[in-house]
C-alpha cells in the first residue's frame, strides 16, 4: 500500500522525535560523561555511581523513542495494520515530535547538573540522594514535552484511530508543540543552576532548600511554554 | 527534648560517667562551648593523663590487629557479605577499669606482639623473591649468549656489562659509540622481537664513560649479581632458594594464623573496650569543675528523663543535684531525635536526605513514606518489575539485613514499594509492558486503568493527587504557623492559597466549558480571587506574580507520574515489539529475540526503578516540602558506647 501523505508527516514526526531529543540526550550525557570519566580515573570504585549520573540525560531519549514507536503504531507502520493517516493529523504528528524533541534538548542542562553531581558525590557518597535530586530537576521540561505530545496524540485521535480534526486544527497542534518544544530549552538554564545548588548544598548541606528553589526559578519558563501549549488546545478546538 | 544539668561529687564520677556511657540516652554539652551561664562559676577541667596511656595501648593493638588482618584468609567477598554475611557473636565483658584493661593488653601484646615481627620478615622475604626473579629474568635474557656469568662486572682489565636497548634505538646507539670514540668497545647483539640484548666490553677505565652513555641513551642495564658459573648454574642455584623461600612463607603465614587464633578475638575485644575508655576520659574536659563538684550538662528527651534520674541517683547513691529545663527560643541550639513508630523509622532517612526537622517543626516523614511508596509504585507500574524488587529486598533483609540496620532499612522501603507496585501493576494492567496479550493472548485481569490507553484519565488522576497533597503541604505550614501564632504569615502564605485555588477552579472550569455556574458563585470566586491574589501581592509585592506561577509549576509538575508510568509502559512495549519482530523460526533469530527481550526489560527495569524513586523524591523536596518545611535540625547524638562485638554482663542500665 502506498503511504499517504498524512502518513508521512506522522513519519516525520517521529522523526523529529527521536532525532531532536537525541541531540539533546547525547550531549547530556556526553558532558555528565567526561565528569564521569574523570571520578573513575580519581577511583575505579565510583564506576558504578558514575554511571547512574550519566544514565540521566538519557531520559530524554528514550520519551523521544517512546513518542516515536507511538506515532509509527497510530499508523499501523509498527506492530499493526496501515490506518490511511489524514493530513490534519499528521500536522499534529510534527507538533507532537517538535514537543517532545525541543524539549529534550533539555538533557543538555540535566547534563550539567549530573557532572557536578557526580563529581561531589564521588567525594562524599551522603551526597549522592541530593545530587539525583537536582539532576533530575532539568527533566521536569522534557516531561512537559511529553505531556502535551501525549495529549495531542489523545486529542488527534492516534490512540484510537477515530481522526475527526480538521488541518487548521492541525496547524495548530505545530504551535502548541513549538511552545513547550522551545520553552523546554529552559532546561539548560536550569541545569546550570542545579549544578551550583548542589555544589552549594555539599558544603553546606542546610542550604539545600534554598538552592533548590533557585534551580526551579529556570521552570517558570517551562510553565509559560506549557500554558500555552495546553491553550492552544483549548482555543483552537483540538480538545473537541 | 529537656536541657539537662547534672551536679555531684567527682568521687562518683567515673561511676556515673560510665552507666550514662552504657545507657546511651544523653547528649552530653562542653560547657565552655557552649557558654552557659555556669561557666563563670565554675573551673575548666583538665585532660585526663590516662588519655594518653589509653592512646597508646590503642595504637599496639591496632598495629597487630591490621598485620593479622593483612594475611587473614577467610575474608568473605562483597556479595557473600550482602547475601549471606555471619552475624556477629558478642563477647561478654565485665566492667574495668584503665589499669586492669592496660593489664590484659600487656598480656595479650606479649603473646602476639609476634606478630609485627613475623611480618617484617615476611616483608622483607617478598622483597628477596622479588629480586631473584627478577635476576631469573635478567639471566634469562642473557643465557643465548652462553657466557659464564663471571665475565660479567669489572675484571682485572675489562668491564662488561649486559643490557637491553629497543631494536628501533639500536643504531643511534651505535653511531653514538663511534662518535664517543671507544675503540676498545666490543658488543655482542643478538635481537629477540622489538628489543635486542647487548653485552659490551670495554677496558676497565673506560667504565664510567659507558655507564653514562648508557644513562643517557635510556638503556637498560640488567642487573646480575655476581656468579662464578654457567647462566642454568644459576637459573637453578635462584629457584632452590625461591623454593625455600616459599616454604619459610608458608611457616610465617601458620605462625600469623596461630597468633590470630590465640589472640585475634582478645584483640578485638581490648581495642573496642579501650575506645570507649578513651571516648569516657575525654569528656572530662567537657564539664565544669569546682574543688570536690562536677557539672554535667547536655540534652535528654523528654521521655528518658525518668530513666536519666534514676540512672543518677543509682550511680552517685543519691548525692546529685537534677535540673531540667525546657529549651530556651532557639531551636538551632536544640538537637533533633526523630520519634516514629518502628514502621516508619526506615523513612526517616528520606527526610534526612533533605534535611532533619529543626527543633518544634513538624516531622514530615509520617506523610513522606506513604505518597513516596504510592508515587513509585504508580510511575514504576508493572507488577512483574515490582516482583523483582520484592524478591531484591527479600534476599537483602534475610541477608545483609540481619547484621546491617541500614540494609535493613533500605530492604524494608524496597519490600513496601516492590508490593505496592505489584498492587499498581495489576491495575494498570502492566506485566513487563503489554508481555501477556502480545504473547500469550491473555488479557490482564482486574485493570483499572492503563496509562497507555488512557493517559487523559491517568493525567487527571495525578492532578488530583497533586492539588490534594500541595494543599496537605499547605495545612501543615498554617498548622505550624498558628501553633507558633504567627498570624500574619498565615494569613499570607497559606490563606491566601485557600481562598485562591477554588476560585481558581470555577474559573478554569467555566473557561474550557466543563461546568457552569450561578452568577453568585461566579461573583463569590471574584472576590476570592481578588483577596487570594491581593494577600500574595502583599506578601511578595511585584514577585508575587512568580509565585502565582510556581504553585500552577508545583501542581503540573505531578503530571510526571503519567510521563514515567508512559514511559515504563511504552518502553517494555517497544522491547516486546522488537522481540516480536526479531523473533522467527530459525532458533538463532529465537536467541537473539530472547536476547534482546532478557537485555531490553533488564534496562528498563534499572532505569524505571531509578527513575520513579527520584522523580518521587523530587515530588516530595520540591512541590511537597516547598509548602512548609525547611529543616536543618542538628541530629542529637547521644554519649553511648559504640559496642559492636562486646556486651556488658548486666548492661541493662
Amino acid at each position: 500500500m502506498a503511504m499517504g501523505t498524512g502518513t508521512v508527516l506522522v513519519v516525520i514526526g517521529a522523526g523529529l522525535a527521536v532525532g531532536l531529543s537525541a541531540i539533546g540526550a547525547g550531549i547530556g550525557v556526553g558532558i555528565a560523561g567526561a565528569a564521569a570519566s574523570g571520578v573513575t580515573a580519581v577511583d575505579k570504585d565510583k564506576f558504578g555511581l558514575a554511571l547512574v549520573f550519566q544514565a540521566l540525560p538519557q531520559t530524554q531519549g528514550i520519551y523521544g523513542l517512546l513518542v516515536a514507536i507511538l506515532l509509527l503504531m497510530s499508523t499501523g507502520i509498527l506492530g499493526g495494520n496501515p490506518v490511511d493517516v489524514p493530513v490534519s493529523v499528521g500536522l499534529a504528528a510534527i507538533g507532537v515530535g517538535i514537543a517532545v524533541g525541543l524539549a529534550g534538548l533539555s538533557a543538555i542542562g540535566q547534563g550539567i547538573a549530573a557532572s557536578s553531581s557526580v563529581a561531589v558525590a564521588a567525594r562524599d557518597p551522603e551526597i549522592v540522594g541530593k545530587g539525583l535530586v537536582f539532576s533530575v530537576l532539568p527533566e521536569t521540561q522534557a516531561i512537559y514535552g511529553l505531556l502535551v505530545a501525549i495529549l495531542l496524540m489523545a486529542f488527534s485521535g492516534m490512540f484510537t484511530g477515530v481522526f475527526t480534526i480538521s488541518e487548521a486544527v492541525g496547524f495548530a497542534a505545530i504551535g502548541s508543540g513549538l511552545a513547550v518544544g522551545f520553552a523546554g530549552l529552559s532546561g539548560i538554564g536550569q541545569g546550570i543552576t542545579a549544578g551550583a545548588g548542589i555544589v552549594a548544598t555539599a558544603q553546606q548541606p542546610e542550604v539545600m532548600g534554598r538552592a533548590l528553589i533557585f534551580a526551579v526559578m529556570s521552570e517558570t519558563f517551562a510553565i509559560f511554554g506549557l500554558l500555552i501549549a495546553i491553550l492552544i488546545m483549548f482555543g483552537s478546538g483540538l480538545t473537541g | 527534648m529537656k536541657q539537662v544539668f547534672i551536679g555531684l561529687h567527682r568521687a562518683y564520677l567515673n561511676e556515673l560517667l560510665s552507666d550514662l556511657h552504657e545507657a546511651g540516652i544523653l547528649e552530653i554539652t562542653n560547657i565552655w562551648d557552649a557558654e552557659s551561664k555556669l561557666c563563670a562559676t565554675l573551673d575548666e577541667g583538665e585532660r585526663c593523663p590516662e588519655i594518653e596511656k589509653c592512646a597508646e595501648n590503642i595504637q599496639n593493638i591496632t598495629s597487630i590487629i591490621e598485620v593479622l588482618r593483612e594475611f587473614r584468609e577467610d575474608e568473605a567477598g562483597f556479595l557473600h557479605l550482602l547475601l549471606s554475611p555471619q552475624p556477629i557473636r558478642k563477647i561478654s565483658v565485665d566492667k574495668k577499669d584503665l589499669l586492669q584493661l592496660c593489664r590484659e593488653v600487656k598480656e595479650v601484646v606479649s603473646e602476639a606482639g609476634a606478630a609485627t615481627d613475623v611480618k617484617r620478615s615476611l616483608d622483607a622475604l617478598h622483597a628477596r623473591i622479588a629480586g631473584l626473579q627478577e635476576q631469573r629474568e635478567s639471566i634469562g635474557l642473557v643465557m643465548p649468549f652462553e657466557l659464564d656469568l663471571g665475565y660479567f662486572g669489572e675484571s682485572e682489565f675489562l668491564y662488561t656489562v649486559p643490557a637491553v636497548i629497543d631494536n628501533s634505538g639500536y643504531q643511534r646507539f651505535a653511531d653514538k659509540i663511534d662518535n664517543e670514540l671507544f675503540d676498545t668497545l666490543h658488543i655482542s647483539r643478538i635481537a629477540t622481537g622489538s628489543q635486542a640484548v647487548v653485552i659490551l666490553t670495554t677496558v676497565r677505565a673506560e667504565r664510567e664513560h659507558l655507564d653514562r652513555l648508557l644513562q643517557e641513551q635510556y638503556i637498560r642495564i640488567l642487573e646480575i649479581e655476581p656468579f662464578a658459573g654457567s647462566p642454568q648454574e644459576k637459573v637453578d642455584a635462584i629457584q632452590s632458594e625461591i623454593k625455600a623461600l616459599s616454604q619459610r612463607e608458608l611457616e610465617l603465614l601458620d605462625e600469623l594464623r596461630n597468633i590470630d587464633a590465640r589472640c585475634g578475638e582478645q584483640l578485638l575485644r581490648l581495642h573496642e573496650e579501650l575506645g570507649i575508655e578513651k571516648e569516657r576520659l575525654m569528656t572530662h574536659t567537657h564539664f565544669g569543675w569546682t574543688h570536690d563538684t562536677v557539672v554535667i550538662e547536655g540534652w535528654a528527651a523528654e521521655k528518658d528523663c525518668a530513666r536519666l534520674q534514676e540512672i543518677c541517683d543509682a550511680a552517685t547513691a543519691g548525692h546529685v543535684f537534677y535540673k531540667l529545663l525546657d529549651p530556651d527560643g532557639t531551636p538551632d541550639r536544640v538537637p533533633v531525635r526523630y520519634d516514629n513508630p518502628g514502621w516508619l523509622r526506615p523513612f526517616e532517612a528520606v527526610t534526612t536526605m533533605f534535611a532533619r526537622p529543626r527543633y518544634g517543626e513538624v516531622d514530615p516523614t509520617i506523610f513522606t513514606a506513604p505518597i513516596l511508596i504510592l508515587f513509585f509504585a504508580l510511575m514504576l507500574g508493572d507488577a512483574v518489575y515490582g516482583l523483582f524488587i520484592t524478591i531484591i529486598a527479600i534476599v537483602l533483609f534475610r541477608g545483609a539485613g540481619k547484621v546491617s540496620r541500614t540494609v535493613r532499612d533500605v530492604s524494608i522501603i524496597l519490600m513496601t514499594a516492590g508490593v505496592a507496585t505489584i498492587i499498581s501493576g495489576i491495575l494498570q494492567g502492566g506485566y513487563m509492558g503489554d508481555f501477556l496479550p502480545r504473547f500469550l493472548g491473555i488479557a490482564p485481569p482486574f485493570v483499572v486503568i492503563n496509562a497507555l490507553e488512557q493517559p487523559i484519565e491517568f493525567l487527571r488522576i495525578a492532578l488530583i493527587i497533586g492539588i490534594v497533597q500541595i494543599n496537605l503541604g499547605l495545612f501543615i505550614a498554617a498548622y505550624q504557623n498558628m501553633r507558633t501564632k504567627r498570624y500574619v504569615a498565615l494569613l499570607k502564605g497559606q490563606v491566601s492559597w485557600f481562598f485562591l485555588q477554588p476560585a481558581a477552579a470555577v474559573f478554569l472550569f467555566s473557561f474550557f466549558g466543563w461546568g457552569t455556574f450561578p452568577p453568585l458563585v461566579m461573583a463569590v470566586s471574584t472576590i476570592a480571587a481578588v483577596v487570594g491574589v491581593g494577600l500574595i501581592l502583599f506578601k511578595s509585592g511585584p514577585l508575587g506574580f512568580f509565585d502565582l506561577t510556581g504553585f500552577l509549576g508545583d501542581w503540573l509538575s505531578y503530571a510526571r507520574l503519567l510521563a514515567l508510568a508512559l514511559a515504563t509502559g511504552g518502553i517494555a512495549m517497544t522491547v516486546n515489539i522488537l522481540t516480536q519482530m526479531v523473533s522467527g523460526d530459525n532458533p538463532l533469530f529465537l536467541l537473539l529475540a530472547a536476547f534482546i527481550f532478557i537485555v531490553g526489560q533488564t534496562f528498563n527495569f534499572v532505569l524505571q526503578s531509578l527513575g520513579a524513586f527520584i522523580h518521587s523524591l523530587r515530588l516530595q523536596f520540591v512541590e511537597f516540602f516547598g509548602k512548609f518545611y525547611t529543616g536543618g535540625g542538628r541530629e542529637f547524638s547521644p554519649f553511648m558506647a559504640k559496642r559492636e562485638i562486646t556486651e556488658l554482663n548486666g548492661g541493662d542500665i
